[in-house]
């Protein structure tokens, strides 16, 4: 990389290398309560209050209730044989790689409290499920990734037991607990740090050696343990909240086990200037992470579309990352438009202020979706659905963007538009190494945003114009030619090599260097 | 009353000496001095009263429904014509040829100056006709109903390459050929309230106030048939206004305002709708449909209490078929009649009602399945709105318990459903029998379009293959082959079309061979001078007439045939001495007015036309010909000269076609995709005598579905296809065709080529190479061309008449069909 700026990110450049299967394919999120239950479901029987949901589709608890707290325990009943039933529909979408909200034992519906770093809820079905889960997906050229929670667990877990469900000692029960030093009382038992003040996550010690034996340095640690029941890599929940020495350790311990499976942190805004409790974090100076989830990217085209940024602002993100962050990384970027913890992506776009008249704003909501997916599936790194999107699931915030699947209910435009872009990335693949197709910034103004990537056979310019007219002139170099191009909303050819584009429109054009 | 004539049919000297007396009496003109219109009003006149007369013989007006008659439901019909076809049915050409003479005309003059009567787009206009036709030649009682428009289909003017429409005012002389029924005018009403009244039993009776009347007047046009001796109507309604002026208004000063509803009355009938395959939810759209509705069914129940008591044996001797979905609002309509004008309940209406309905649907296309906005139906037809909807929460609570899983089929299924009314559901739910007009596409909405209705109901579900008047396009429009297969296999066939049939015997005779390309060179040739006439083109009839005769539709994708000949020309260009098998590539067809890509469509062909036919280094090998303003006396010049019979929809789209059995009939051999009538026509005739090419409609929809079409990697890939593409991304006759260019390869969200004509292409474009090296053998093609003819008896709308009256109407004829 040449022609950027040093970072100055201290680089680890003998071992630091993002897997190739992050650099290529599809990603798919799913929210595993949520997405398919299998035919033969069956509640299981469990000691915890919960509410059963028997209405698919229906519209999950939000309320608090009657003390006055949302406890998220009302379960759909999506588990892991749904999952296998449905991977034929993943594989034929073009998904090469699921990521998995956390499948372990909680309390809750999204799982985020962990009570059993061993077990897969029972409601989700067994570890023989999971196994053949990542077995069978592989078998259709699909990888399985976990959501790793280490930074809190649940307080009704093994470890903490705050109601005494589990019959082994937690630390909220004695200060003679195993697990009493993973936890930090400040007055025991009831006062302890949670995660954002949320009492039934409480906080654990990540140093304590206890702990980093239990996830990581034992022979069948947590992380060990699941990589061999066939996950290939996490993605690690609030990174921020994860010290170093921990995270140094994550690495070793998942890259001694398999080079190429992948650890992706949760990091909400530029993570090689990322500063956590005053400290500069070396996320990405290849001892720790191979990748993070793309928020910056995802802000900066939804507010490029939606109005409020210009396309030469979106290209600055852009360029930021590309500048900042080291080259494996941002080829190998998780690029999202949504996830479990923002409002569904045709949601934010619907309920923007669209001044078009005449039509209506689930119209061009739609329109500037199928704008903003050109950009998300066409920029480096693998573009991650998050489960619904492709078939034109709305919703807002938590719960209303972990609403249940309905293949039923697919918006028959949003999902072949969806498909025919995938298949467009599939082709430009076929061209050459996502890898080896090299980012370049293009001239953008207010309404327009365009980039280019280039490789040695072929190269692809990328448009979107959010608003007016523009032209988009493709500029050939001799012996090249325009190969294909894949078109969101109004654009058209003033001549064989112009485009030009209105408002919510997007055009990608690959062109390939060879004699016709 | 004196007969007209003293045998049973007419003399010339009686013919003569009827048309003097219309003359004089009738017109008041001194036959001798009569000019030719005055003379066309006579002689129609005197067709007329030999038509009338013969219906008062064959049909007692006092004793309607003795036998079950047919009502035949059509927004559009297209007669075309009439003065020939009614001399030819009745027998009398040759008697009234030479009584014409005696007044110093050609009979030939007169039939020109007959009006084409356009009341329709196209093919569903045309089907509906022959139909009709071929229910009075099978001797059964069945009327036509539709609406009087005064301005028909447009007349279409090609300027510069564009499409005008002008306003077709046919009444001018056609009307000639109506007879108003003054005593059984129909009162429609519009809009207004509802009121429920109870009355101390708890019955609830509907009262409907306010609203607005609208008279429907009949304008008849007598029917007739071949061979036959039953004259059947065709009931046009014509619609006014009870008020000709409010007074009140009037005294007022409000001039404008006091005519006002007269005018909006009368606009009803004002025109016609000129969108073919596609409707859009107007506001008086859905008034005339509800006029020519209303008064139609109010006219069928009048005349059945006129012989019966009461109505229940409504449906042992009424069937009402309804032709596509405009006529739909029948069912809700006789619902009404049924409920609150003769107090039958409901379970007992609806019995009747649907055992007399039946439907065709003529169209897959979903932007041509009619649906119209709840609100806009519940303000002018409110109590049909409270009958649907009352129709509606009927099936939804039977499909409740059928599918109670599937929320998705419910809804599609639904007959309203997000606040619009969905009509072909409708049809399906009351129809007792619903049909498709070609085997594919029968199947294709059994197992889609209403595969949840076919689930329930399979036997609900039948197919019948369109047809047509052959006797129109063969006997009538070339008499030359008529005549020649009368010598060949004598005569039967005028009135049984299967019996071309044995016209195979002489496939391997070389003399018939030769006569049949003779016949055909004398059509080229007349159509050749038709040409020159109108466009001013010189074609060599010796070349391939190669047409393609329709709307202008994308899915008929007349822009394939264009493609393919920008590429025939490049190749002239690029090897101008290579030998070229010449042809003349002719167009005919109306665009609707709004259509705008079809009318790109007519402008490249114009356009090209002129580029191509005026290239020197063409040298007359490749003309191309868009004749202006197709209609039914057009075809009839067109289809006899006709070679290769251009059928080139993609496949699963078009419903059947008819203009592919015209052609067939006349011996030209088809290209075509395997869509609609064109699998049937290829099973008759054997694969070896046409020429099909392109996908079938599965791969065409797995193609679709597969979303991985790419239009631009054919251009890039396919060098052909390339120089096609360059072609029109360049300047035709200095004009620019870039929305064509960007029809093929760009396309809002990048839906490009919706109808995979460059995906076509290459099949296509080597299938008329097969073409041309078949034209070249000469027998060999006039034997595929004899195989054709012979083939196409089963296309005949006899045939398809008869399968209706057996199967789906139960009608018997009134006297045996031959």
């Amino acid at each position: 990389m040449d022609d950027k700026a040093s970072s100055g990110v201290p680089m680890n450049k003998k071992t630091f290398q993002c897997p190739f299967w992050m650099t290529e394919g599809l990603m798919y999120q799913i929210f595993p309560d949520r997405f398919a239950r299998s035919k033969d479901f069956q509640a299981p029987k469990q000691n915890k209050t919960y509410i059963m949901r028997e209405d698919w589709g229906g519209i999950p608890h939000y309320l608090p209730d009657e003390e006055g707290k949302i406890r998220n325990n009302d379960f759909f009943g999506g588990n892991l044989k749904g999952i296998i039933e449905k991977l034929e529909y993943l594989s034929d979408l073009g998904v090469t790689v699921l990521y998995l909200n956390p499948i372990f034992e909680a309390y809750s519906n999204h799982r985020y409290d962990t009570a059993d770093f061993k077990k897969i809820d029972p409601m989700l079905g067994t570890e023989e499920d999971f196994r053949r889960l990542c077995t069978m997906a592989r078998e259709a050229g699909i990888r399985v990734i976990l959501d790793g929670v280490f930074n809190h667990t649940g307080s009704d877990s093994i470890y903490f037991n705050k109601y005494g469900r589990y019959p082994e000692i937690g630390a909220y029960q004695s200060k003679e607990s195993s697990y009493f030093s993973w936890f930090r009382f400040s007055d025991f038992p009831d006062d302890y740090e949670c995660w954002w003040g949320i009492d039934t996550l409480p906080h654990v010690n990540e140093t304590d050696p206890g702990y980093m034996d239990f996830i990581l340095n034992n022979k069948n640690s947590v992380v060990r343990h699941w990589l061999a029941c066939g996950a290939s890599g996490f993605r690690l929940d609030v990174v921020d909240e994860l010290p170093d020495e921990f995270l140094d350790r994550f690495r070793e311990i998942v890259k001694e086990y398999d080079e190429d499976a992948v650890i992706i942190g949760e990091v909400w805004e530029d993570a090689a200037s990322k500063v956590s409790y005053g400290k500069k974090r070396r996320y990405l100076g290849g001892n720790q992470l191979d990748s993070v989830m793309n928020y910056p990217l995802q802000k900066a085209i939804i507010g490029f579309l939606n109005g409020y940024l210009s396309g030469e602002t979106l290209s600055q993100t852009i360029e930021g990352l590309w500048k900042n962050y080291p080259e494996t990384v941002f080829y190998g970027l998780m690029n999202i438009l949504g996830t479990h913890d923002t409002a569904r992506i045709l949601t934010q776009f619907e309920e923007a202020e669209n001044d078009e008249a005449g039509r209506d704003d689930i119209d061009i909501a739609k329109q500037k979706l199928f704008a903003a997916i050109i950009i998300w599936a066409l920029i480096p790194g693998i573009p991650c659905i998050y489960y619904g999107d492709e078939i034109g699931m709305r919703g807002g915030r938590d719960p209303f963007n972990r609403m249940c699947f309905i293949p039923e209910e697919t918006d028959p435009e949003i999902y072949r538009h969806y498909r025919k872009l995938i298949a467009f990335r599939k082709k430009l693949q076929n061209c050459e190494k996502l890898a080896d197709l090299k980012y370049r910034p293009e001239a953008c103004s207010e309404n327009l945003f365009t980039f280019s990537r280039n490789g040695k056979s072929c190269r692809l310019y990328v448009a979107v114009c959010r608003k007016g007219i523009e032209l988009f002139p493709i500029k050939t170099e001799p012996g090249e030619r325009i190969e294909d191009f894949f078109i969101s909303g109004d654009v058209y050819l003033e001549d064989l090599d112009t485009f030009r584009l209105k408002g919510c429109s997007g055009v990608a054009v690959i062109l390939r260097k060879e004699p016709f | 009353m004196k007969p007209l004539c003293a045998g049973d049919v007419c003399t010339t000297e009686e013919l003569s000496d009827h048309i003097r007396k219309k003359l004089l009496r009738h017109l008041g003109t001194d036959p001798d001095s009569a000019n030719i219109t005055e003379l066309y009003k006579a002689v129609c006149l005197v067709v007329r009263d030999i038509m009338s007369e013969l219906q008062m013989k064959t049909y007692d007006e006092g004793s309607a429904h003795r036998n079950k008659e047919l009502y035949f439901l059509s927004m559009e019909f297209l007669p075309g014509p009439s003065l020939k076809n009614n001399l030819f049915n009745l027998g009398l050409e040759n008697a009234m040829c030479d009584a014409v003479a005696e007044f110093g005309t050609n009979l030939n003059a007169l039939y020109d100056m007959d009006p084409d009567a356009g009341l329709g787009n196209g093919g569903l206009g045309r089907l509906a006709s022959c139909y009709l036709d071929a229910v009075a030649t099978c001797g059964m009682a069945g009327h036509g109903m539709s609406i009087c428009y005064e301005y028909g289909i447009f007349k279409q003017k090609i300027e510069e390459g564009w499409q005008k429409e002008l306003a077709d005012d046919w009444l001018d002389l056609g009307d000639v050929w109506l007879r108003s029924k003054e005593e059984e005018i129909k009162e429609v009403r519009f809009g207004g309230k509802l009121k429920e009244i109870w009355n101390e039993k708890g019955e609830m009776k509907l009262i409907h106030t306010d609203y607005t009347t609208v008279l429907a007047i009949p304008r008849d046009m007598l029917i007739t048939g071949y061979g036959s001796n039953v004259i059947n109507t065709l009931r046009l309604w014509e619609s006014t206004s009870p008020v000709s002026i409010d007074m009140e208004l009037f005294a007022r000063g409000e001039y404008l305002k006091s005519m006002e509803q007269k005018h909006m009355a009368e606009i009803i009938s004002k025109i016609l709708y000129p969108e073919d395959a596609h409707r859009e939810g107007k506001t008086l759209r859905i008034m005339q449909q509800y006029f020519f509705i209303s008064a139609s069914m109010q006219t069928i129940v009048d005349k059945h209490l006129s012989t019966f008591p009461n109505l229940n044996n409504f449906a042992d001797k009424v069937a009402i078929h309804i032709n596509d979905t405009h006529p739909t609002l029948a069912i809700p309509e006789l619902m009404r009649i049924f409920i609150d004008e003769h107090n039958y309940a409901w379970d007992e209406a609806w019995e009747i009602v649907s055992s007399a309905i039946s439907y065709t649907n003529h169209t897959i296309m979903p932007e041509a399945l009619e649906v119209w906005p709840e609100d806009l139906f519940a303000r002018f037809l409110p109590r049909l709105h409270t009958i649907v909807w009352e129709i509606n929460r009927r099936l939804l609570q039977r499909l409740q318990s059928q599918y109670p899983y599937d929320d998705k089929l419910r809804n599609s299924m639904s007959i309203i459903y997000e606040e619009k009314i969905h009509m072909a559901n409708l049809c399906v739910t009351a129809a007792h029998k619903v049909n498709g007009v070609s085997r594919l596409h029968s199947d294709i909405i059994r197992k889609k379009l209403f595969g949840g209705f076919a689930q329930m109901d399979p036997e609900k579900f039948t197919n019948v293959t369109n047809g047509i008047a052959y006797r129109r396009w063969l006997c009538q429009a070339n008499p030359q082959l008529s005549e020649f297969i009368d010598e060949l296999i004598g005569p039967a066939f005028h009135k049984n079309a299967e019996e071309l049939e044995k016209l195979k015997d002489y496939k391997d005779n070389p003399a018939v061979l030769e006569r049949l390309d003779n016949i055909k060179l004398y059509h080229k040739q007349n159509l050749t001078k038709f040409i020159k006439e109108h466009n001013g083109i010189n074609v060599d009839p010796h070349s391939i007439f190669d047409v393609q005769v329709k709307r202008i539709h994308e899915y008929k994708r007349q822009l394939l045939n264009l493609l393919h000949i920008i590429h025939l020309y490049n190749g002239i260009i690029e090897y101008p001495q290579k030998e070229f098998q010449p042809r003349t590539f002719i167009f005919a067809g109306k665009a609707a007015a709004g259509y705008y890509f079809a009318k790109q469509v007519i402008r490249l062909a114009f356009h090209l036309s002129e580029a191509v036919n005026k290239d020197p280094l063409v040298k007359d090998r490749l003309k191309i010909v868009f004749l202006e303003n197709y209609s039914v006396s057009q075809s009839e010049i067109i289809m006899p000269a006709a070679e290769v019979s251009e059928q080139i929809s993609l496949a699963g789209k078009e419903a059947s076609g008819t203009g592919n059995m015209k052609m067939m009939i006349n011996g030209a051999v088809t290209i075509g995709t395997l869509d609609g009538a064109n699998v049937e026509i290829s099973q008759a005739v054997g694969n070896e005598n046409i020429f099909l090419f392109g996908m079938n409609a599965e791969e065409a929809e797995a193609l679709r579905n597969s979303g991985t079409y790419s239009p631009w990697s054919l251009y890039q890939n396919n060098a052909d296809i390339n120089r096609v593409i360059g072609f029109i991304s360049g300047k035709i006759n200095s004009e620019n065709f870039s929305e064509l260019l960007n029809y093929l390869t760009t396309g809002f969200n990048g839906d490009a080529d919706p109808y995979f004509i460059l995906a076509d292409f290459e099949s296509y474009k080597k299938t008329q190479q097969d073409i041309s090296a078949a034209y070249s053998d000469r027998i060999s093609w006039n034997r595929m061309s004899l195989q054709n003819i012979a083939s196409a008896g089963i296309f005949s709308a006899d045939r398809a008449v008869k399968e209706y009256a057996e199967r789906i109407w139960m009608i018997k004829p009134l006297q045996v069909c031959l």
